[in-house]
């Protein structure tokens, strides 16, 4: 079996598994254009994973997200579901940096704005949050107004960028 | 019934009102028990399910939304109160802890405030005031200057001739100041003006008091605070000093005691110091005197916490004395039980403070389910938390998690117990600091004890970067993925279903020892 994943970085990873009496054994791994060679193995103990070299992975996967606790540090690792691309969906909309209140919408739709100025002012846990353009471009969408409550990651304004 | 550590107190109580939520409120309820007190929680409809809530012996719904309708209407907590046979109200830390009225308020209503007399609080609140009773009480302040003009031109004017005299660069503080708010840094002359009216205008937004001081900037100070204890009876000691240098956001994140460089000496010229401050403004309770100390050792009153701190877990294991207990007894009206002779260091502590923040993104705060919550464990560590596995970090309230505190025998050991604790500790569901933190303990400048305010901007002025994962995370993730361990483990967004039982009405164990109004 494949599965694809994407970590902190942007980076994709793909894994090949194939399954025996033992556990799993990789086929192939890659990251990005990189193919690497593996010699760990893994094996499912309960609700942690055992490392071959003697180490032990707390895991847990919440939505499409696999949180990851290993040699003290914790990582997440998101799903990718075949045949969809997260990177493309994402064009040209600005999303919450953190769950909050929007506190000002400084632009109205079809407004053009220069890159960098201030789009949406925004407040959580005591503090503000400018939200601003990352490109020149046209405000196509404003899906947010002053006193919503909005969670990370929810699309606040869709800008259509340059080509 | 007196309970027996009471017994000839002047204000006996039993039941106490823990008039906040969260970390803190269970760190007070805790005490409560080892007393023998009966504890009361009062909460928000959305903290119904808080592990507050459930170690309280009794909760009580607080009516209303939003923080000014609950955790800040002290109306309402005074009138429950009443109702339930409450006699002593313990306000922790934020909220109502340092409003004068709400002390006069829970006092006027015949209940024991577990707090510094509401005069103590107003003194220290207004920083000009403060300023001039340390002053006359001997206790070193910055260098700097009262601006005493009711005429907004003649204060510019006599800002600008006191900027000439104190030097640069400097810091236009509000009188009314906190929070940051109405606080300015100067570091060309002709700044002044344009910062004094910038000063003025914020805090007459904040505080409705425009007035403003000046003050000389100590750079590359540390922050370096003394605890102290007084009881009804002048008595006033001081249990030594802690470093909580290491911030961001002029928040702090780390705290340790002893500081790395306070010496035995220093630390008995701070102590008396905060000593002389406590007794200049009739101080009662426990209380936090913060100096700014320079890099040649010279120490400046910064101002006075007229409460128990956050950080207040690193004072009670260096010195044995649980500080919250001894709130308790001096509220009762008892005489400390110790003095200052008493007070000796004991090895090191650290404390590192958990938030739900995105280190990688400037430190934004974040939310979501704590999936999975593992606390370290072991000898020398301490977990003080609000929190268990499967609640909801939402943005309602402080994003801070927990307290991660060790004790060791000495600042080498307690470092290499805090990186054990700090691995030790899993959150899955959530984004937090604690690699962060990890790194931050294992930089060489704070492992040479060299820390500052600026600490964290100085060394990652750039941001912090989280370690990609190593293939062996990666490895693991497809494994888990592939052996179908999510249809197990897979926690959905809403806590609910990690453990039914504590939303089922009909569930038994709710009803023990709780009344629901």
């Amino acid at each position: 079996m494949q599965n694809e994943f994407q970590d902190c970085n942007s980076e994709k990873w793909v894994v090949t598994l194939s399954s025996s009496a033992h556990g799993f054994t990789v086929e192939a791994m890659s990251r990005g254009a990189e193919n690497i060679a593996v010699d760990v193995r893994a094996e499912r103990k309960g609700s942690k994973i055992l490392l071959s070299d003697g180490t032990m992975a707390t895991l847990c996967k919440v939505g499409d997200d696999w949180w990851i606790h290993h040699s003290g540090r914790t990582h997440k690792l998101q799903l990718i579901e075949p045949g969809l691309d997260s990177s493309e969906d994402s064009e040209g909309s600005l999303v919450a940096p953190m769950p909050g209140t929007i506190l000002d919408v400084m632009v109205t739709r079809g407004e053009q704005v220069a890159a960098g100025q201030a789009l949406i002012l925004m407040e959580a846990m005591k503090m503000e949050h400018k939200v601003v353009a990352p490109t020149d471009g046209l405000i196509e969408a404003l899906l947010c107004s002053q006193g919503d409550r909005v969670e990370q990651g929810a699309v606040l304004i869709e800008l259509s960028g340059k080509e | 019934m007196v309970l027996d550590w009471m017994e000839g107190a002047e204000r006996p109580f039993s039941k106490v009102l823990v008039a906040n939520r969260g970390e803190i409120a269970c760190r007070i309820i805790r005490a409560c028990k080892e007393l023998g007190l009966n504890s009361v929680a009062v909460h928000a409809e959305d903290d119904k399910d808080s592990l507050f809530v459930e170690m309280a012996d009794e909760s009580i719904l607080l009516e209303g939304t939003g923080l000014a309708q609950t955790y800040l209407n002290g109306e309402q907590i005074i009138s429950i109160a009443l109702k339930n046979g409450v006699h002593a109200i313990h306000p922790g830390f934020g909220f109502l802890s340092e409003r004068s009225d709400f002390a006069n308020a829970v006092n006027s209503a015949g209940l024991v405030w577990v707090g510094p007399p509401a005069q103590a609080i107003d003194s220290m609140g207004d920083k000009m005031t403060a300023r001039r009773l340390m002053r006359q009480a001997g206790v070193p302040v910055i260098p700097g200057e009262e601006i005493n003009e009711s005429d907004p031109e003649k204060e510019l004017a006599a800002i600008h001739e006191a900027s000439q005299r104190i030097g640069l660069p400097l810091m236009i503080k509000a009188r009314a100041g906190g929070g940051g708010k109405g606080m300015r840094m100067v570091s060309e002359f002709s700044g002044v003006r344009g910062a004094a009216q910038a000063a003025r205008r914020e805090a007459e937004a904040a505080f409705g008091d425009g007035r403003v001081y000046i003050e000389k900037m100590l750079t590359s100070s540390r922050h370096i605070e003394i605890q102290i204890l007084a009881d009804s009876f002048s008595n006033v000691i001081h249990l030594g000093e802690r470093e909580c240098s290491v911030q961001r956001r002029h928040q702090k994140v780390l705290e340790e005691a002893p500081s790395p460089v306070v010496s035995e000496g220093l630390r008995a010229q701070m102590g008396a110091a905060a000593v002389n401050a406590a007794k200049a403004v009739f101080y009662e309770g426990a209380g936090t005197v913060e100096f700014l100390v320079t890099t040649h050792g010279t120490f400046h009153f910064l101002e006075m916490n007229t409460r128990i701190q956050v950080e207040h877990p690193i004072t009670e294991c260096v010195t044995g004395v649980d500080l919250v207990v001894e709130q308790f007894r001096i509220a009762a009206g008892l005489p400390l039980n110790r003095e200052q002779t008493d007070i000796s260091i004991n090895g090191h502590s650290i404390e590192v403070r958990i938030y739900a923040e995105s280190p990688a993104s400037g430190f934004l705060p974040a939310t979501g389910t704590l999936a999975r919550w593992q606390a370290p464990e072991g000898p020398g560590v301490r977990v003080d938390t609000g929190v268990r596995q499967g609640d909801e970090v939402t943005p309602s309230y402080d994003p801070m998690l927990a307290k991660l505190i060790v004790h060791a025998s000495d600042r080498n050991a307690a470092i290499r117990r805090m990186r054990r604790a700090l691995s030790e500790f899993v959150i899955l569901g959530t984004v937090t600091n604690v690699d962060f933190l990890q790194d931050l303990i294992q930089h060489p400048s704070f492992k040479a004890g060299r820390t500052s305010t600026d600490f964290i901007a100085e060394h990652w002025g750039n941001g912090w970067t989280e370690q990609a994962p190593s293939i062996d995370v990666v490895l693991a993730v497809a494994v888990a993925e592939a052996s179908g361990m999510q249809r197990n483990k897979t926690v959905s967004a809403s806590s609910e279903s990690l453990d039914p039982l504590r939303h089922d009405p009909s569930n038994p164990f709710l009803s023990i020892g709780k009344r629901f109004p």
